[in-house]
């Protein structure tokens, strides 16, 4: 089993590098937006304590967080096209369901976390920032926050009929789930509504690890408990795509 | 090979196939055929594990398909009626990939690939991207796909749709050949000269079920209709026995030389307006016509056209 779907993997990754356009946009876009945040974020952050923080301490993560969300569409993109390729069934002629879901969603979490730590590594050395405690603990977020969008992901392909829909939804996701998770700003400058909202949302549990880190110099405990965080989430988008999920069903690629 | 009984399968209240049983020999080329709708296409779906069915059973080589799904996967290959490859990457990455998938590696992936290119006449393609292909170097490769891991069953579902005329030759001396060396293949089809250059046997299948299955010969002789044509300037005469169309006089018989011969004789002053004789031998096409109830009237009608 683990050759066939490491095959699969191998075949999807080639299939990302045939079009890497898309990666690419979610690489350098938020690089380029932490350098119009960055001063912003200096002054909030400052007005709440940190007076040597430069900005990049919240601009970092949050655009490293935001643009996750974004991926969605990109590791999406691959399921429907298998579909609207033909393949999906050659595929299923020849295997079983978890060797292929095995074979889609490996290379898809392996896209997230190059991502991440792309997009953060790359921002943290252009930007200046200053990891106050552990890095390791950060790496560990960035795995844990990964598994739980690659869920995320499950879910909404599970739920979509159409490639059209997955977009739609992991844009709104991206832009409401991030700001209220504080990508933008940090949760307390939020106003109170959107602050008791924002634990709902995985990107609020990721940031707040991130910032205790960064900012206040802490380690592996706040990455456990924050990856404690994002497993449930993950386990209950698992849940929610294990109803739905259909290997079977029609999905729509092109419109 | 392939053994199915009493194999059933609705789409709500559509039931696709009803009851069809169905045999295929080592090594025998069985051509499926049918009208538009008449379940070929789900009937390879459900025995290639694509669909369930609601009822009846399949076997292959012996083993059930619904409790040794993982058994039967290497044994059979099929290329699917629609297109299944990937467009953004080259031809040898699209025959390694689905190579590996079926479970060749290595030294033997690369021969197969040679093997395979060489009969479809796609070696001079190997490194172009797929989507950049024709239709029918597509549809070339798309079947190659499937013959890859050497399959022991293979179906092919409408294997030269888009394909060109020497496309098709290859396509079929490919499958002649496969089936030479023992692969059992189900040949679906609209071109029903394919069935007859393949020397197949023949299911027609129907709203579901299967009307008639033997070997070629059988269901030519069985169902087939030979007939004469005899056109003439002007309005044809009326003769009795033949039927007169226009300036065309047809008759449906077993013996079309001796009754031609017959009217010749019996035309008289008009045989000076007599401009062509037609026999059309009992084909497959005639017998698929009278198996599904459409007789020899449309064929006569497109002649006409024609």
């Amino acid at each position: 089993m683990l050759r066939r779907s490491l095959s699969l993997t191998l075949n999807t990754i080639k299939l990302y590098l045939s079009d890497p356009a898309p990666l690419l946009v979610f690489i350098f876009m938020p690089l380029g937006l932490m350098a119009f945040l960055a001063p912003a974020s200096r002054s909030m952050l400052q007005a709440q304590g940190y007076l040597h923080a430069g900005g990049a301490e919240q601009a970092v993560p949050g655009m490293t967080v935001m643009f996750s969300f974004f991926v969605i569409g990109v590791i999406g993109v691959q399921f429907y096209r298998e579909q609207g390729w033909g393949t999906w069934d050659r595929l299923r002629i020849a295997s079983g369901t978890m060797e292929i879901l095995v074979g889609k969603i490996a290379p898809g979490l392996l896209l997230l976390l190059v991502q991440l730590i792309v997009v953060f590594g790359a921002g943290g050395l252009l930007f200046h920032l200053h990891v106050a405690g552990s890095v390791p603990a950060l790496v560990l977020i960035a795995i844990g926050f990964a598994v739980c969008i690659m869920a995320m992901t499950m879910m909404l392909i599970a739920w979509c009929r159409t490639l059209d829909q997955l977009n739609v939804i992991a844009n709104v996701c991206a832009i409401v789930l991030s700001g209220l998770g504080g990508s933008f700003a940090p949760v307390s400058a939020l106003p109170q509504w959107a602050q008791a909202a924002a634990k709902a949302s995985p990107a609020y549990w990721a940031m707040q690890g991130m910032r205790g880190i960064i900012l206040d110099g802490q380690g592996m405990r706040t990455a456990l408990s924050t990856c404690l965080a994002l497993a449930s989430f993950a386990a209950l988008f698992t849940v929610l795509t294990a109803v739905r999920f259909n290997v079977r069903e029609a999905k729509v690629s092109e419109t | 090979m392939l053994e199915i009984e009493g194999l059933q399968k609705s789409y709500g209240k559509v039931k696709a196939l009803e009851g069809i049983d169905l045999h295929v020999a080592p090594g025998e080329v069985c051509g499926l055929i049918g009208p538009n709708g008449a379940g070929k296409t789900t009937l390879v779906s459900v025995v290639t594990g694509l669909r369930d069915a609601d009822a009846g059973s399949v076997r292959v080589a012996g083993l059930d398909a619904a409790s040794n799904r993982k058994g039967i996967r290497g044994i059979i290959g099929c290329a699917p009626q629609e297109l299944g490859l990937y467009p953004t990457i080259s031809v040898r990455a699209n025959m390694e990939f689905f190579g590996r998938w079926n479970g060749v590696r290595g030294r033997k992936l690369s021969t197969r690939i040679e093997e395979v290119a060489d009969a479809l006449d796609l070696a001079s393609l190997l490194d172009r991207r797929a989507g950049d292909l024709s239709g029918g170097q597509k549809r070339r490769l798309h079947t190659g796909l499937a013959m890859l891991h050497a399959p022991r069953l293979l179906f092919l579902d409408e294997p030269t749709v888009g394909a060109d005329v020497v496309a098709r030759m290859r396509l079929l001396e490919a499958v002649k050949r496969i089936s030479s060396q023992g692969c059992t293949v189900v040949y679906a089809t609209h071109y029903l000269a394919e069935i007859e250059s393949l020397g197949a046997s023949v299911a027609v299948l129907e709203a579901g079920r299967i009307r008639e299955r033997g070997p070629l010969a059988e269901v030519v002789a069985r169902h087939g209709q030979s007939r004469a044509e005899l056109e003439f300037s002007g309005d044809a005469p009326r003769l009795a026995g033949w039927q007169q169309k226009g300036s065309r006089l047809s008759i449906v018989t077993a013996d079309p030389a001796s009754a031609t011969a017959a009217a010749i004789a019996k035309l008289n002053g008009e045989a000076s307006r007599l401009r062509g004789v037609r026999i059309v031998p009992a084909s497959l096409e005639s017998a698929y016509l009278a198996i599904t109830g459409h007789g020899p009237d449309i064929m006569e009608e497109n002649n006409a056209q024609a």
